[in-house]
């Protein structure tokens, strides 16, 4: 039949909508649906079917299905785990700026503070004169 | 003599409650309503504002996340998706 278990089905509505997806099991008047979308039960009227049918057992976990589907060469999309890298390296770099460049700053910071003192003084006296 | 740019209506009337009177304020014009490329049917989910406020609100909140967001309206997708697939 059309919605039968390991059909191959894309997501018509709703926000996964243009996702593929496959038939893992039924639910009185639902179907269970996992795949490239969050595993859910699922109105048939929201799925279209492709031609495609997958050898699956009834009930199958996600990691069966990204395999069987692997195998039917479908485009399989899996998380990433590359946040935590960058959360540390930012710290690194403030620590050996703050002890690296602290004496140079000094130095910088007081020949602008000398310079802008100098200007500031210039401008205040100039307007008294005026 | 009032101007002339008030006579025309081209802007807006606010009128702002003050502690002893009330003031009259001009104020711009926001568009039009959004609609479907497809059907032409008003789409949900979208806001209208002035360009000053539209730069400062987030990507998620001006348009439905789904695909075609903003620019189709629910009905039209499932129609679109379709013919994609079957071609
Ligand atoms: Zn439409």
């Amino acid at each position: 039949m059309l919605f039968d278990i390991g059909r191959v089905c894309m997501k018509i509505s709703g926000r996964e909508a243009g996702k593929t997806c496959v038939i893992v099991d039924k639910k009185n008047n639902f179907l269970i649906i996992d795949g490239n979308v969050k595993r859910r039960a699922c109105n048939p009227k929201h799925l279209e079917p492709l031609d495609i049918v997958l050898k699956i057992k009834k009930g199958a976990t996600t990691s069966e299905v990204k395999s069987a589907m692997k195998k039917e060469k479908l485009e399989v999309k899996d998380k990433k785990k590359k946040e935590k890298k960058k959360l540390e390296k930012p710290v690194k770099k403030r620590k050996t700026k703050k002890s690296g460049v602290n004496k140079k700053e000094e130095k910088s910071t007081q020949k602008k503070t000398s310079k802008k003192s100098t200007r500031k003084n210039d401008k205040k006296t100039t307007k008294p004169k005026k | 003599m009032t101007q002339k740019h008030i006579i025309s209506r081209k802007l807006r009337r606010v009128f702002i409650k003050g502690p002893k009177k009330v003031k009259m304020v001009f104020k711009k014009r926001k568009h039009s309503k959004q609609k479907c490329g497809n059907c032409g049917k008003h789409l949900g989910g979208t806001i209208r504002e002035r360009p000053y406020k539209m730069r400062t609100t987030a990507k998620t909140k001006k348009r439905p996340t789904r695909k075609f967001g903003g620019v189709l309206c629910p009905e039209c997708t499932k129609k679109e998706l379709k013919k994609r697939i079957r071609s």
